[in-house]
């Protein structure tokens, strides 16, 4: 089978080199018959017209002699084709029309080839080592290029091996579906264009190129691969890569340029363990564009930038900034080593996310990161400058991941804020001050646990129509400054077995969004104060206030199904409506300055004592029940329910109601028992002090 | 401060020891009706430390004509009238000294 396959191969090639076909002008065939020189391509006797091809006539050099012929001078054919055999140009020149090589032919450094068209068939072996200037190189064969090539147009098919230098004019395309090894060559200027399936390039070369257009496999190994677009040029990265860091040596991939590469594709520097990093290399312009672009998409469309060994950025032209529009996915692996050139600042704009996996990137002083927009996730460290909102901010993964964000200037983010599946997001807000959410963040209750901290900061905003979320796991604010205000007009939601846990300090919780506490706000030393502003409200539902030095609310609190409050102080200047369930606080001494009415058959507890200068109402049908003492200096304590102390002290205000009181009770106040009117039943002694009524 | 009104009136009861050493108001509300032979069973206790003084007890808002009187050892408040419709009592009072009256004249004639 191989055998007839081969000879209709070499029927297609006679056919092909039939003097008919090969040249309108006439064909004359090499015969290497001269007695003493049958090699000589200017020996008239080695033709079979014993006159030498020239600018009317072809040569065809078919498989017949036994030796091809060398060019040693300077020899014109209107056509030459190669069959089975070879031709040698070893110096001077050839100048013809068409080239068709099925055999071999090869030039040496010091010649020169001119022809209008190149073309290496499937069986051919074509090795352009001298200086080549065609117009068009049509390989499907084996081609070597070691000399200097100039071609405005160059199809590869077959196997290209790059030497030397191939220059391309500004309007010249590659198009190469085969293989290009580029081994220590140059190839500059023009399209190159590397499609998809087996074709692939392996730069072991340097590549300058004008555009070029990548859907295979580009490989930067043992190499220099630059691109490096110039003024009107592309580089399209097309589900293809751009891949630095496979084998040793120098693994570079530079981008670099006035226009951008667009990628929709795959850029990356492999790290080599034990040998060179790839590198991918960010060179700024002076025009301050970017450099690369990454087209937006999903799964294999959009484009990736994947650093896993080496990234420099730097700028030549030292103006700091290196700009790249990252609309899809720019990630820092665990093994990268950036590096920044003095005065270099990164700047990832566009909708795309900064994906960590496991990196830590804070740039040295001098230089810097700027996120203008941008999504931060993954697991690592990144410090930055945040120019613009940030889209998402989360910690992924299942196995406790950590991501730390460190932005320097006051942060707001426009997306998911969030830790999921035991993960940890760190806010490191040190420099920033503030953080303000304008979308939603904490911890899905989808998920197992997860962490949310924003440390460092004074201030936690989340804006109106935005939402802090704790469905699962917990939020831990730490101060900074010893004062924490979480300005809320938004929705804080702290679910049930959700924890937001207040670090050191004294925290506010103040503006007119609503709190609805279903889960636990917990102080993690017992130092910690909580205060609920003014105008602020609470809505809870079988929630915990615990471990707080202090708790004060100046705002309102609503109950739904208890509350438990436990706290060193606690303090109420404003309003706490028990409506359902019971309310149990814990503390020495709780002040009420405020009003706390108890309805709905619902019950205070409180362990301690009470000191009471506002409004205590409790509702027919409910209860308070004090541990200690109830110690009334003003207001009005009104008791239609039953109210319960060691003992009760009213020193001011008002004692009255119809309701019951089991305790000592002596009254240095206006007693007015009844309810307008209405009976008052004491259960215990009763002492009504002198001057009093 | 207790108060009385049309239909009900204040009560403290306290089931232990009750001790009073300041001031006792007793105030008549608005539409209060004077009914004859009803006593007000302001206080209630289990003993009796200290009493309220006499002279701290006051009334307001007893209309004209009418007198009240509060017993501080049993804590019950009487309500009379002082002029216009005498209670049953006083006028069996009013009967019997005249007739005595009567009888006396007629013995020293």
């Amino acid at each position: 089978m191989r055998l007839l396959s081969r000879a209709a191969t070499v029927l297609a090639v006679c056919l092909t080199l039939h003097p008919a076909r090969s040249a309108g002008r006439g064909v004359i065939n090499w015969t290497g018959l001269s007695p003493t020189a049958p090699t000589n391509w200017f020996d008239p006797r080695n033709w079979s017209t014993d006159s030498l091809p020239d600018a009317n006539t072809g040569a065809l050099i078919g498989a017949g002699p036994q030796y091809g012929p060398i060019i040693t001078g300077n020899a014109i054919a209107a056509s030459v084709g190669i069959g089975q055999n070879e031709l040698a140009l070893q110096s001077g020149s050839l100048q013809t029309g068409i080239l068709t090589n099925n055999g071999s032919f090869n030039m040496d450094g010091a010649s020169v080839l001119r022809a209008q068209t190149v073309s290496n068939t499937v069986i051919g072996s074509l090795d352009l080592g001298g200086v080549v200037t065609t117009q068009s190189i049509d390989n499907s064969g084996f081609m070597g290029l070691g000399g200097n090539v100039s071609t405005s147009s160059f199809s590869n098919s077959g196997t290209w091996n790059q030497a030397g230098i191939l220059n391309l004019l500004p309007t010249t395309t590659i198009s190469n579906t085969g293989t290009l090894n580029l081994i220590g060559g140059t190839i500059n200027g023009g399209v190159l264009s590397l499609k998809a399936g087996p074709s692939g390039m392996y730069a072991y070369g340097t590549l300058n190129l004008n555009s070029l257009d990548v859907s295979g496999m580009v490989w930067a190994s043992g190499g220099t691969l630059v691109v490096s677009v110039q003024d009107t040029g592309n580089i399209y990265g097309q589900l293809g890569a751009l891949a630095a860091g496979v084998g040793n040596g120098t693994n570079t991939v530079s981008i670099a340029g006035s226009a951008p590469l667009i990628n929709q594709g795959f850029i990356y520097s492999a790290h080599v363990s034990g040998s060179t990093n790839g590198v991918l290399e960010l060179v700024g312009n002076a025009a301050g564009t970017p450099v690369l672009i990454n087209q937006p998409g999903f799964g294999p469309m959009q484009g990736v930038v994947d650093v896993g060994g080496a990234l420099v950025v730097r700028n030549p032209d030292f103006l700091g900034n290196v700009y790249v529009e990252n609309n899809g996915t720019f990630t820092l692996g665990s093994t990268s080593q950036v590096t920044m050139a003095p005065g270099a600042n990164l700047v990832l704009t566009g909708t795309g996310e900064l994906y960590l996996a496991g990196a830590n990137f804070q740039p040295a002083a001098g230089t810097g990161l700027t996120l203008d927009g941008q999504s931060i996730n993954g697991a690592g460290t990144v410090a930055f400058h945040p120019a613009s909102p940030l889209g998402n901010i989360g910690a992924d993964g299942v196995n406790g991941p950590k991501l730390t964000v460190i932005p320097d200037a006051p942060l707001t983010a426009t997306g998911n804020v969030s830790a999921g599946g035991g993960a940890t997001l760190v806010l490191d807000l040190h420099s920033a001050g503030s953080f303000t959410n304008a979308g939603w963040m904490g911890v899905a209750d989808i998920y197992n646990g997860g962490t949310v901290m924003v440390q460092g900061a004074d201030t936690l905003v989340n804006q109106f129509g935005a939402t802090i979320s704790i469905g699962a796991g917990q939020m831990v604010l730490k101060s900074a400054s010893g004062a924490f205000e979480l300005a809320n007009d938004g929705t804080l939601l702290v679910e049930s077995g959700a924890e937001l846990r207040l670090s050191g300090g004294q925290y506010t919780i103040d503006g007119m969004g609503d709190v609805e506490l279903q889960g636990t706000i917990r102080g993690e030393t017992g130092t910690e104060s909580l205060t609920i502003a003014q105008w602020t409200g609470i809505e809870s539902d079988s929630a915990m206030i615990a471990n707080l030095a202090s708790f004060e609310n100046q705002g309102w609190m609503e109950t739904y199904s208890g509350l438990s409050i436990d706290a060193g102080a606690v303090v109420n200047s404003g309003e706490i409506g028990i409506g359902v369930g019971t309310v149990t606080v814990t503390t020495p001494l709780m002040t009420n300055s405020g009003s706390i009415g108890i309805s709905g058959g619902s019950l205070l507890t409180v362990n301690g004592n009470v000191l009471d200068t506002g409004n205590l109402e409790i509702d027919l049908g409910s209860s308070a029940n004090i541990s200690d003492t109830l110690t009334q200096t003003a207001g009005d304590v009104q008791v239609d329910g039953a109210l319960s102390a060691s003992r009760m002290v009213c020193e001011g205000g008002t004692l009255g109601g119809s309701g019951s009181i089991t305790a000592n009770v002596e009254v240095g106040c206006l007693m007015s028992p009844g309810d307008s009117p209405g009976r008052m039943d004491i259960f215990g002694n009763f002492i009504l002090d002198a001057a009093v009524s | 401060m207790m108060e009385i009104g049309p239909q009900a009136w204040d009560q403290l009861f306290i089931s232990g020891e009750a001790d009073f050493y300041g001031n006792l108001e007793i105030l008549f509300l608005a539409g209060f009706q004077f009914q004859p032979g009803l006593s007000y069973d302001l206080f209630s206790w289990g003993s009796l430390g200290h009493a309220f003084d006499p002279g701290s007890i006051s009334f307001e808002g007893l209309g004209q004509g009418y007198g009240a009187s509060f017993d501080p050892l049993t804590g019950e408040l009487q309500v009379n009238s002082s002029s216009g419709v005498p209670e049953p009592a006083t006028y069996l009072l009013l009967g019997t000294a005249l007739l005595a009256l009567s009888l006396t004249r007629r013995t020293l004639r």
